[in-house]
C-alpha cells in the first residue's frame, strides 16, 4: 500500500480516476466483500466498476461528495449482488411476466407526492424490502443515468433495466399505500 | 375515470419525477450511512495489494491509450495539412507548367529524367569515354558524348562539309550516329508517322523524334547544330545529349 501511495502521490497531475480510487477503493472493496464474502471476487467487482468508470468519468462532477460516493457504492453493490445471484443460480422474473402484470409507468404516484418529506423513510423502507430496486430508482432519477447507461454500468440488458425500474415503482406504490394507511390511521 | 389534460399529465409527471429524485437523494444518503457503518464493522479488513497493483497497471494502459488517441488525432490533423499543401503545390505546378512553355519543357524533361533513372539505368554506360583517343588528332573545337548505352563502341569517324560524324555500334550491329555541324547545318529528318516532343538540353531547346525503330534528338546552341540517332530510348538519347563535352 505504501509503494502504491508513493507512486500515485508522485504524479504531478493526478487524474480524476486516481483521486476516485484513492478516496473510495477501500469502501468499494468492503461493500463487495460483505455481499460476496470472497476476497478475489470482491476485487473483481471493484476492478469491474473502476474499468466502467474510466470510460464514463464525465458523469463525476465532484469527487468528495455523497452523490459520487453513493453512485460508486450502488454500482459495486449491484454488480456484486448480480454476481452472487448468478453464483446461486437465482434468476430474476422474466420481462414477459412483468409485462403481463402491467407496466408500472402507468402507475400514478401523484397521490403521494405531498409526502415528499417522508421520502427518507420511504427510501429506507424500499431498500429494506429490496435494495436493488431502491438502487436502480436512485441511478435513474437521482443520478439521472439513461437506461443504456444503467445497463452498461450494471452489466444487464436495457430490457432488464426497464423491468427492474417498473417493478421498483410497483413496490414503491404498494409501500406508499401502506405508509399512507398507517399515516392516516395515526392522525 | 376523468381523462387528464396534457398540462395536468405533465404536472403529475414532474411531481412524480421530483418525488423519485428526492427519494433517490435520501437513498444515496442512507447508502453513505450504511457504508460508514460497514467501514467501522470491517475496519480490520485489508484491501489486497493486488488490487492496487491492478489499478496502477490499468492507469498505465489507460494513459497510453489516451496518448495514442492524442497522437492519432495530431497525425490526422498534420496529414490533412500536408495533403492540402501537396494539393496546392499540384494545382500551382499544373497551372504554371501548362501556361508557361519553358516550365512545361523542364517539367517533361524532369519526368523523362526520373523515368530514365528507374528504367534505363541498366543500359547506361558511364565509362565509355575511352574512345576519345581513337578520334582524329587533327580535330579541334568539337564535342563528344561521355555517356553511351551499354555495349556501344566507336565504329567510324569522319568529317564532310564541316560536319563531323561519330558513329558507334553494338554487338547487335545497331548503329548510333552523333553528328555535329555549323549552326546553319540542315539535318534532313524523316518525321512521317513520328511523334515529336520538345525537350530542354542544358538550357537549349531541342526536339526528340520518336519513330518505330529509331529515335532522333536534335538541337543547336549558339555555334553548332547537333543530331543523335539510334535504336535507343529517348531518355537515353537525352542523357547522351546532355553529356556532351567539348574538346
Amino acid at each position: 500500500m505504501i509503494t502504491f501511495l508513493l507512486v500515485i502521490h508522485n504524479e504531478k497531475a493526478r487524474n480524476k480516476l486516481e483521486e476516485i480510487y484513492i478516496q473510495y477503493h477501500r469502501e468499494l472493496f468492503i461493500t463487495a466483500y460483505t455481499i460476496l464474502k470472497d476476497y478475489h471476487e470482491a476485487q473483481d467487482m471493484v476492478q469491474n466498476a473502476i474499468f466502467k468508470l474510466s470510460n464514463n468519468l464525465e458523469k463525476i462532477i465532484e469527487i468528495k461528495c455523497k452523490k459520487t460516493r453513493s453512485y460508486l457504492v450502488i454500482i459495486v453493490r449491484n454488480l456484486s449482488i448480480d454476481a452472487y445471484n448468478h453464483k446461486k443460480r437465482t434468476a430474476y422474473i422474466p420481462f414477459d411476466e412483468i409485462a403481463r402484470n402491467g407496466m408500472a409507468d402507468n402507475l400514478n404516484l401523484d397521490e403521494h407526492v405531498l409526502r415528499i418529506e417522508e421520502s427518507k423513510e420511504i427510501a429506507k423502507h424500499l431498500a429494506d424490502l429490496h435494495q436493488p430496486y431502491a438502487d436502480i430508482l436512485t441511478l435513474r432519477y437521482y443520478h439521472q443515468l439513461s437506461i443504456l447507461e444503467i445497463a452498461n454500468a450494471l452489466e444487464i440488458t436495457e430490457n432488464n433495466v426497464s423491468v427492474r425500474i417498473n417493478r421498483a415503482k410497483k413496490v414503491l406504490k404498494s409501500i406508499l399505500e401502506k405508509v399512507g394507511v398507517e399515516y392516516e390511521e395515526t392522525i | 375515470m376523468k381523462k387528464q389534460s396534457r398540462d395536468e399529465r405533465e404536472r403529475v409527471d414532474k411531481l412524480n419525477e421530483t418525488f423519485l429524485y428526492n427519494m433517490g437523494y435520501e437513498h444515496a444518503q442512507n447508502t453513505c450511512d450504511e457504508v460508514e457503518a460497514l467501514l467501522g464493522e470491517y475496519r480490520d479488513i485489508e484491501v489486497p495489494e493486488s488490487l492496487n497493483e491492478w489499478f496502477l497497471e490499468h492507469q498505465k494502459q489507460h494513459n497510453k491509450k489516451i496518448k495514442r488517441a492524442i497522437i492519432r488525432k495530431k497525425a490526422v490533423q498534420i496529414s490533412k495539412r500536408v495533403a492540402m499543401i501537396i494539393l496546392a503545390i499540384c494545382i500551382v505546378s499544373a497551372a504554371v507548367t501548362m501556361s508557361v512553355e519553358a516550365f512545361r519543357i523542364r517539367f517533361f524533361n524532369m519526368i523523362i529524367e526520373i523515368n530514365e533513372r528507374f528504367s534505363t539505368i541498366q543500359i547506361e554506360e558511364k565509362s565509355t569515354i575511352g574512345y576519345i583517343h581513337e578520334l582524329p588528332q587533327d580535330w579541334d573545337e568539337f564535342y563528344y558524348p561521355t555517356i553511351l548505352p551499354r555495349g556501344y563502341k566507336l565504329k567510324k569517324v569522319f568529317e564532310a562539309n564541316n560536319t563531323k560524324y561519330i558513329i558507334f555500334i553494338n554487338c547487335q550491329m545497331d548503329e548510333l550516329y552523333f553528328v555535329q555541324g555549323p549552326i546553319n547545318t540542315d539535318f534532313q529528318m524523316d518525321t512521317e508517322n513520328a511523334k515529336v516532343i520538345k525537350v530542354d538540353i542544358n538550357g537549349m531547346e531541342g526536339i526528340i523524334i520518336e519513330k518505330e525503330k529509331s529515335n532522333i534528338i536534335s538541337w543547336h546552341d549558339n555555334n553548332k547544330s547537333y543530331y543523335i540517332q539510334g535504336n535507343v530510348e529517348k531518355t537515353m538519347l537525352l542523357r547522351i545529349a546532355e553529356s556532351l563535352v567539348k574538346k
